[in-house]
């Protein structure tokens, strides 16, 4: 949402307001990711027409919604063992051990974004300086009670709260501990220790750049390195099972091939 | 078009750090080095079939980025 804010002050168009509406679904099947998502972005303003197809490809390609519906991410693996072993994981071999266990399957649910317009920051001549922040309800099926979560993201000088694609970095991170800690052969002591590292660089021209991007419909590529840590030795959990635990992460899945997007509207509010 | 951007060499700090902190959970932070912004921290649930998750599934919070 936050792109589209300021994809909107750089092109003054008169965008009043803005909600993202998300919806989960499970789908085992999809090529190895899991699941997938229908995206409905709500305009609220006296838009033209060519306004809100300026809009709509902004929505399009918004830094971080085309790293999982385009696959934009370039990733550089590195194992590390307890024992302090290090190896690369980058170039991964034809011959990977099946892995037996499974990928839970995630629950339906919707993810919903509300753009916290008081939030947005103007210096004194009354231009932006950032774009303000946005509250995201997180709600999901699970077996006997009601679950909701509240998460902010977005530009603030404060920096009260992370940006967009870190906090969609952190999901990422979670997704490959997860995958992991299912799929490879720990052995008594479990999946403790386990951690995973992102090494990030930044966007050159900053946010301004990523949505004067996104409202020309480019897809930014990023180098994103992984650093994989893991309990014991290379004899007890061998490189090439970690290969191929990562190449069954549904995150991992949905960054390097996209794919992930099911539906996309962009309507008038 | 097409533009990107490169992880320099001497990058030696990571950006998030996730960590494994039991059978059903998961803890991620956002900005672990000093710095002028953060740390934000989120648990996520890892999904199974007998027990309520106890935290949004690490996809969710993914999207989550995205709707922001």
């Amino acid at each position: 949402m936050v792109t589209l804010v300021g994809v909107a002050y750089r092109g003054n168009i008169a965008l009043n307001d803005i909600t993202a509406e998300f919806k989960v679904e499970p789908i085992p099947d999809k090529s190895g990711m899991g699941f997938g998502v229908r995206e409905v972005v709500t305009l609220i303003g006296d838009l033209t027409e060519s306004e809100r197809v300026r809009l709509e490809r902004a929505s399009n390609f918004c830094p971080v919604g085309q790293a999982m519906s385009k696959g934009s991410m370039q990733i550089k693996d590195e194992v590390r063992w307890s024992s302090k072993e290090t190896k690369s994981a980058s170039h991964v071999p034809d011959d990977l051990p099946n892995l037996d266990a499974s990928i839970p399957t995630i629950p339906f649910g919707t993810v919903s974004g509300m753009y916290l317009i008081e939030t947005k920051e103007h210096d004194e001549t009354g231009g932006m300086i950032h774009e303000g922040e946005s509250k995201v309800t997180i709600r999901f099926e699970n077996l006997t009670r009601k679950s909701c979560s509240i998460v902010l993201g977005g530009h603030s000088t404060a920096g009260l709260v992370p940006g967009p694609f870190p906090l969609a970095y952190s999901g990422w991170a979670s997704s490959t501990v997860a995958t992991l800690s299912r799929l490879l052969p720990f052995g008594g002591n479990g999946a403790d220790g386990l951690k995973v590292e992102l090494f990030m660089a930044g966007i050159p021209g900053g946010s301004a750049e990523a949505q004067a991007n996104a409202s020309e419909g480019v897809v930014g590529y990023r180098d994103v390195k992984r650093r994989i840590t893991v309990p014991g030795t290379p004899s007890d959990i061998p490189l090439k099972a970690v290969q191929a635990a990562l190449l069954r992460d549904p995150m991992s899945i949905t960054y390097q091939n996209g794919g992930v997007l099911l539906s996309h509207d962009v309507v008038i509010g | 078009m097409v533009e990107g951007t490169s992880l320099s060499d001497d990058q030696v700090k990571p950006n998030i750090v996730a960590r494994y902190v039991g059978d059903e959970t998961i803890t991620a932070t956002i900005a672990v080095a000093p710095g002028l912004n953060g740390p934000w921290s989120y648990t996520t649930g890892i999904p199974n079939s007998n027990l309520d998750i106890v935290a949004p599934p690490p996809q969710y919070l993914a999207v989550a980025g995205w709707a922001a």
